[in-house]
């Protein structure tokens, strides 16, 4: 760029005789300093490479130094290429990294420019003013945030408010909060109160436990509380967190919390599956059924086996039986054969009935025949007929005619052999079994 | 005059001395002294001209009545009229003879000079740090000019080990969310301070995901490892106590791994896992035979939670004698699990070996986990840049469908973001029906990324279903980054082509998460609104926010 900046011609004649892998390095460089008096041309000239240059990225290149003298211009242009970049990669597309560079020359420009051209930049492209974002937020929250309330340009701030108060303005939650309270409710200041929970919920957890107390008492409020529970354990990443923050939690969250790390069991983070055994008793008796599901869930993603054991070990009930059906069906989607021995093993009657149903949801893509013959031992006939609809849908994809010879000779009513049969109607495509067979029933 | 420059340069170099001491530790006392002398030597003959010359312009300029730092004006004007080593000896000047008063506009003063801030923060710290802190953390409004970060960051490294009880009460007792913030780095000096200390401020403060370094865990575990585990299991803090479980195993193996192997069996949860792993890692290491005897003997509930770890390291050295004990010992899950632990531990040795091993053994769900272990091992990790080798993608391809499917569980992500292209030829080529429906999708958008055109040109040659909807992904990436042509191509295709409606849909989607959605929506043309209302309304929003979509989208 230094000789480009000397002399123009002579710089882009030597870049583009360069060969091997400084050629894009030395052809960035002139477009850099050839966009600064002359954009048009750099981009006419950058889109008339040869093969083999990365046009684009010269191109970027070109509006990202552009947008350090011109922001206007360069944001104007900027969807002229792709939007580049790598996912999850801060400032990485297009749009970001211009504006980076237009909101470090001039952010209220930039954000008014933003606010002027909605969608024109998406998420991922918002991020590019956090910088600038974060130092305004550290400055005076208030001032800045009643300032870009008022001029409308919230909304367009809002992706890189969330990242700030995550990051390095992380230390404006409480006064973010605050100024909300005084906003009247709208789309913008909504997003920024689930911002502020959120990133407290996961952060800061004692600013959290006090934000409770300005959730309101109605149906919006408990949802807002259902949300903070789950940042509060960060979706199930940070249920290590549950019995300190259960100590911890203000009355109204206790409930909440509780529910919400049952729902949020997984193989890793059930660190000890006795623990939430025990922890049933902490779920209302309507929930506890589907606490105990979620517990045999989450072992039986871990070790199939010890969570069958401890199943057979309760009384039977709704939670039982719900808890067969999920083992079944988790040991299924890892070890088919191991769960086809031991639903096997069971004894006719409800449990079984729903474990047969959870196995062959499970294992019909695979295992069609199998999975139909297991079907059609179902006692329980509404059971029946929806496993064995799955089956005949997931054996019609590949061999149609057999799965309609199999409805017509299995022990249906008219009714239902017509119900399987319109199933069938949506099911197109062929194929063979190229699997070995499961143990059968 | 040559005696009053002496005189400064003596002052001067004496506050530079200082000012190195502050910035060093106490023992290097020492070597300010050369670096005293250099200073004088390196003083440029036009240095007595701005001693003078300070004089006549203090003359010239205004009074300030209300200075509240005649210390820092005076520097300020100092500053203005000088350059090069001149200006830090001014620096250093004012800085040995601040009071905690005038810190705050020296350092507002400081602004872009980080040798000059740091200086004087640690000066600030030593003579009154509880000043500092409430400087920065009093008032936002009072923070409002200073080198923020700088000044913390100085603080909280200094203090905590200066006057800890001092830096934990002001951090602990404060309702300051800024100052919360600094939380972790005082409990990271204090971990390197006093490792129990540490670990309880970690865990009092809700620090989570932070592993501060283990030199002070080692030295303080083997005194008595199991003091040291229980104190850990009592005081969680994440990720730290994790890495503090593996140290303490570590340790405790090198003395009496039985015991500790004893100890942590009977502690369910991750840090009872994780201090029973590195133990019988590292006791592994250090006599296979005495730890294959004890974990052979160990009840079936121990044998089948630490075998995984075991044969991970014992297949390190002998891959088949490891695969050999974990048929001969375990069954069902248990054996899966530990296959991929030996195949891990192989591939750590010699990856197309591992890899060979999994390609050797009869599809199962040990299988599974083996390949996973391999291709966490041989493809690019998230932040990566390289390209899949091709010999990977190859090896995958040769898989059966569930342990393909589990590797693509664990490795699409990354793949997808390093190396989209040949994830893009695996899928296409790949006739497994267990590649999960999101892979498309993901490596749509990521293809669209560089090459909108070249994405939907991928997706219409999937399969019918999977080619639409990652088409739709693709163009609704395109249409973000790019409205103008994205929304052109659309309306050229032929009015019977099914991607018109799908792409269409896909891009409302996308759009409604937006957070100018309403915005983009008002502006659609208004023959379009119809169809975005109909997506609008079977999408899963939160109440007001649909109702607020729609209602932009009502026939005008």
């Amino acid at each position: 760029m230094i000789l480009a900046e000397g002399g123009l011609v002579s710089a882009r004649e030597s870049a583009e005789a360069l060969k091997g892998p400084n050629r894009d390095q030395a052809l960035a460089g002139v477009a850099q300093a050839w966009a600064k008096s002359d954009l048009e041309g750099t981009i006419a000239w950058a889109k008339a490479l040869p093969e083999g240059v990365d046009r684009d990225e010269i191109i970027r290149t070109a509006l990202i130094r552009k947008a350090a003298i011109d922001p206007a211009e360069a944001l104007e242009l900027a969807g002229i290429v792709p939007s580049g970049g790598r996912h999850a990669y801060g400032s990485s597309t297009t749009g970001a990294r211009i504006l980076v560079e237009a909101s470090k020359t001039d952010f209220d420009a930039t954000v008014a420019w933003l606010a002027a051209h909605p969608g024109r930049f998406g998420h991922e492209d918002l991020m590019g003013i956090s910088r600038g974002v974060t130092e305004r937020l550290n400055a005076n929250a208030a001032e800045f945030l009643t300032t870009h309330a008022a001029n409308g340009s919230l909304a367009a701030l809002l992706p890189a408010i969330g990242s700030a108060i995550l990051n390095d303005a992380s230390g404006q939650r409480a006064p973010v909060w605050d100024w909300r309270k005084t906003q009247p409710s709208g789309d913008a200041v909504n997003a920024l109160k689930q911002q502020v929970l959120n990133s407290a919920g996961y952060q800061d957890p004692a600013l959290a436990m006090r934000l409770v107390a300005d959730l309101p008492r109605t149906a919006d409020g408990d949802a807002q509380l259902k949300s903070l529970a789950g940042s509060l354990l960060n979706g199930g990443s940070m249920l290590h967190r549950f019995d300190k923050l259960l100590a911890e939690a203000p009355e109204r969250l206790r409930q909440p919390l509780i529910d919400t790390a049952f729902q949020h069991l997984r193989a890793d983070s059930l660190d000890d599956p006795q623990r939430w055994v025990a922890r049933l008793s902490l779920l209302p008796e309507t929930s506890r059924a589907a606490g105990t599901e979620s517990i045999a869930r989450a072992w039986a993603e871990q070790t199939p086996e010890e969570a069958a054991g401890w199943v057979t070990s309760l009384p039977a009930s709704e939670g039982r039986d719900r808890a067969v059906a999920a083992i079944a069906a988790t040991w299924a989607g890892k070890d088919a054969r191991g769960a086809a021995q031991w639903v096997a093993t069971m004894t006719p009657g409800t449990e079984r009935d729903r474990s047969v149903g959870s196995l062959v949801l499970a294992v019909a893509e695979k295992y069609p025949r199998e999975a139909w013959d297991w079907a059609l031992s179902i006692n329980d006939p509404s059971e029946r007929d929806r496993a064995a609809a799955h089956a005949a849908r997931m054996m019609a994809m590949r061999d149609p005619v057999t799965a309609g010879q199999w409805i017509d000779a299995g022990p249906f009513t008219p009714e239902a052999k017509a119900h399987l049969r319109s199933g069938l109607d949506r099911v197109r495509g062929s194929g063979e079994l190229r699997h070995s067979p499961l143990p059968g029933r | 005059m040559r005696i009053l420059f002496s005189s400064l340069l003596i002052v001067s170099a004496a506050g530079l001395g200082l000012a190195v001491g502050f910035a060093l530790p106490r023992k290097t006392k020492t070597a300010s002294e050369p670096a005293k002398q250099m200073a004088i030597s390196s003083e440029p003959a036009s240095a007595p001209k701005s001693k003078l010359f300070r004089g006549g312009t203090q003359q010239r300029a205004s009074v300030n009545h209300n200075d509240d730092s005649p210390l820092a004006t005076q520097l300020e004007r100092d500053l203005s009229m000088s350059s090069g080593v001149t200006r830090w000896l001014y620096w250093l000047e004012a800085i040995e003879k601040a009071k905690p008063a005038d810190f705050p506009r020296l350092a507002r003063l400081s602004q872009g000079n980080p040798t000059a801030t740091r200086f004087l923060a640690l000066r600030w710290v030593e003579l009154d740090a509880g000043h500092l802190f409430d400087t920065l953390f009093a008032s936002p409004r009072e923070v409002a000019g200073l080198p923020f970060n700088e000044l913390a960051s100085a603080l909280f490294e200094a203090w905590p080990k200066r006057d800890p009880d001092a830096a934990i009460a002001a951090l602990g007792g404060t309702d300051s969310a800024a100052a919360r913030n600094w939380r972790m780095r005082v409990a990271t000096v204090m971990v390197e301070k006093d490792v129990e200390r540490g670990l309880r401020l970690m865990s009092e403060w809700h620090i989570e995901n932070y592993g501060p370094r283990m030199t002070a865990v080692a030295q303080w575990a083997p005194g008595n490892p199991q003091h040291a585990a229980e104190f850990t299991l009592r005081n969680p803090a994440g990720y730290a106590s994790q890495l503090a479980m593996e140290t303490i195993g570590k340790e405790w193996a090198k003395i009496h791994p039985a015991p500790a192997l004893e100890f942590a069996a009977n502690k369910p949860g991750e840090l009872g896992a994780a201090l029973a792993a590195a133990t019988l890692k590292e006791w592994t290491a250090r006599n296979l035979t005495d730890a294959a005897d004890w974990l052979t003997a160990a009840d079936t509930k121990t044998r089948n939670r630490l075998s995984a770890p075991f044969v991970e390291t014992w297949a390190k050295e002998d891959a088949a004698a490891a695969l050999k004990w974990c048929q001969e010992n375990l069954a069902g899950s248990a054996l899966a699990s530990a296959v991929g632990g030996v195949v891990k531990g192989a591939a750590e040795k010699n990856l197309g070996a591992a890899a060979e091993l999994v390609s050797g053994m009869n599809p199962s769900p040990a299988r599974a986990e083996a390949a996973a272990a391999v291709a966490r091992k041989w493809f690019p990790e998230f932040s990566s840049d390289k390209p899949v080798k091709q010999e990977a993608v190859t090896w995958l391809g040769g898989l059966d469908s569930d342990s393909a499917k589990r590797v693509l569980d664990q490795v699409l992500w990354s793949w997808s973001t390093s190396d989209p292209k040949s994830l893009a030829t695996y899928l296409a080529a790949s006739q497994n029906e267990q590649v999960p429906p999101h892979a498309y999708s993901i490596v749509a958008r990521e293809l669209a990324r560089k090459n909108p055109s070249e994405a939907i040109e991928w997706a219409t040659k999937l399969p019918n279903n999977r080619g639409l909807s990652a088409g739709g992904e693709a163009f609704s990436e395109w249409r973000r980054a790019q409205p103008e042509e994205a929304a052109k191509w659309l309306n050229e295709l032929p009015s019977t082509d099914a991607r018109r409606q799908t792409f269409f849909e896909s891009a409302i989607r996308s759009l409604a998460y937006d957070p100018q959605a309403a915005e983009q929506l008002a502006a659609m043309a208004a023959t379009d609104c119809a169809a975005a209302r109909t997506v609008i309304k079977t999408m899963s929003l939160p109440e007001d926010r649909r109702s607020r979509l729609l209602d932009v989208l009502k026939p005008r």
